[in-house]
């Protein structure tokens, strides 16, 4: 345990000092992201020691935030455990910092999107996202089509389980039912998620900058609260 | 009472019997739905831009003026979540920028579970609503991730008691169910089915143990990796579960006298004819079982 914390010690120590000007990009762009509050992280563990996926994770959450503020964006935007998080909020709602873990995460994920990055998970998302903007809505059987062919794996899985939803009336193969529901407000829907963009050129500026300090700020009192 | 419904997209597809049965649940306890008009996905988790995310759950509460309900612990997260950044002055801005009709003010935002225990807490007389009281079954009260996440909401996001609570308002026993509150990984489980499929054995294996006649979910995601999944998990790992998943309207429902079809209870994969037959068995022959499913 000793041995386990003055290694750790000297790990950080050693990043620090050899952090690049690209570690220094993306540990801002994180933590402007996900909150400056991530900067107060103590180590403590409770996120891992709550989150449901821990156990098949390669990475801790824990470790996940240190490697964030080391500014190891290889070795952090390459772990297994960014996919793993199922947003459940554990860690949210446990963090004696405030911050918000999962926030990270999500972060993490957008970077790695913005890299070019892919993974089955990515895909995934990819298609989720596409289909919100395009139609408004989320059809299971365009998403699952859409992922089997994107991610032939999955095939098994996707056609076993439509075939015990399928006789239940859950999903639905006719024409319209394949072509999905649509809601007229997809003019709306592109631009919500042009806002994304948005968030690229507010982030090189001081405002976005104090935008995203302060949007911490109601959610951690709220926790705060819910703690008592 | 007129609340304004938020459906959800998992209500038109693998969800649909609780659509059906919070429909039929809300009826009965004289709640008015209107469903919010022309409504968007709230992005689930899938969504990790959290401006954009925001924005899709503001779009969807400033087309009303009524409190907005859904059934959905998914989407009744994302929206409250949505409400705590939109505290933010600039976040606001950033959101308006992008939506038609401005987001202003916050709303009341309720989970079904809220609007059914609200319901019977101010009735004059409970037991004139509960006229089949759910007695001699145990219900394992399985609350998922979200309901209570974040914080500061509906109940305490680490002691919750509000399920234990409805249960016993509808006269059946909770069980004492260790794993209540572990996530069912349904977010994952299209890409990492695995990972998903070892905790949900975990979850169905140990609410058997806490002797539950069935489960009752909050949630459609939970609900699909619990029941709909069931069959496969049960080849996966070659044990039988044979546990039946009721959605809490569907419990509800069958406590307030509704029919097994209006409730949509023979749209569950596992058979909820066992939890049928105990509960006319206990209520005598009122319904001639014609309804079992």
């Amino acid at each position: 345990m000793t041995e386990m914390a003055t290694t750790m010690k000297t790990e950080t120590v050693a990043s620090t000092a050899k952090m690049t000007p690209e570690g220094e990009e993306f540990r801002e762009k994180v933590l402007k992201l996900a909150g400056e509050e991530v900067k107060t992280c103590i180590q403590c563990g409770t996120c891992s020691g709550s989150c449901p996926t821990s156990s098949l994770m390669d990475i801790p959450i824990r470790k996940l935030i240190k490697l964030v503020l080391e500014g190891e964006k290889k070795a952090a935007l390459e772990s297994r455990s960014i996919w793993l998080c199922t947003s459940c909020l554990l860690c949210t709602v446990r963090c004696p910092r405030k911050i918000r873990p999962m926030a990270v995460v999500a972060a993490l994920k957008t970077i790695y999107e913005e890299e070019g990055m892919k993974s089955k998970d990515s895909v995934f998302e990819g298609i989720f996202a596409r289909q919100i903007r395009s139609h408004g809505r989320i059809s299971e059987f365009l998403l699952s089509t859409e992922y089997m062919i994107r991610s032939p794996s999955s095939a098994v899985q996707i056609i076993t389980f439509g075939a015990e939803l399928i006789p239940k009336g859950k999903i639905e193969l006719s024409f319209e039912a394949a072509m999905g529901e649509r809601i007229e407000g997809t003019e709306e829907m592109r631009r919500i998620f042009d806002l994304a963009g948005g968030e690229k050129e507010a982030e090189t500026t001081e405002g976005g900058e104090e935008k995203a300090k302060k949007a911490e700020g109601p959610m951690a009192k709220e926790s705060k609260e819910a703690a008592k | 009472m007129k609340l304004a419904y938020y459906p959800g997209c998992v209500a038109r597809t693998t969800g649909r019997e609780y659509e059906i049965s919070t429909r039929a649940a809300c009826k009965a306890l004289g709640i008015e739905l209107e469903e919010i008009d022309d409504w968007n996905c709230c992005g689930a988790t899938h969504v990790s831009n959290e401006v954009v995310s925001t924005a899709l759950a503001a779009r969807n509460l400033v087309r009303t003026d009524l409190p907005v309900m859904t059934s959905c612990s998914i989407c009744y997260s994302r929206l409250r979540a949505a409400m705590i950044r939109l505290k933010d002055r600039k976040v606001r801005e950033r959101v308006n920028e992008a939506l038609e009709k401005k987001y202003e003010e916050e709303k009341e935002v309720l989970h079904v579970i809220e609007t059914i225990t609200k319901a019977l807490d101010e009735a004059k007389d409970p037991e004139e609503i509960v006229v089949r009281p759910l007695a001699g079954l145990k219900v394992a009260p399985y609350y998922g991730c979200l309901l209570t996440r974040p914080g500061g909401g509906i109940d305490s996001p680490e002691r919750p008691t509000i399920l234990e609570n409805l249960i016993r308002t509808l006269g059946a026993e909770p069980t004492d169910f260790r794993l209540k509150m572990k996530c069912c990984c349904g977010p994952i489980f299209m890409p990492e089915e695995e990972a998903a499929a070892e905790t949900l054995i975990r979850i169905l294996r140990n609410a058997k143990e806490s002797g539950a006649d069935f489960v009752v979910a909050l949630c459609p995601l939970c609900h699909l990796m619990l029941d709909a999944n069931q069959p496969l998990l049960e080849k996966k790992f070659g044990e039988e579960i044979s546990l039946p998943i009721l959605y809490v309207t569907q419990m509800a429902g069958l406590a307030l006298g509704l029919g097994a079809e209006e409730l949509g209870l023979s749209m569950n994969s596992v058979s909820t004819r066992p939890v049928l037959e105990k509960l006319e068995v206990k209520e005598g022959a009122e319904e001639e079982g014609a309804e079992v499913c």
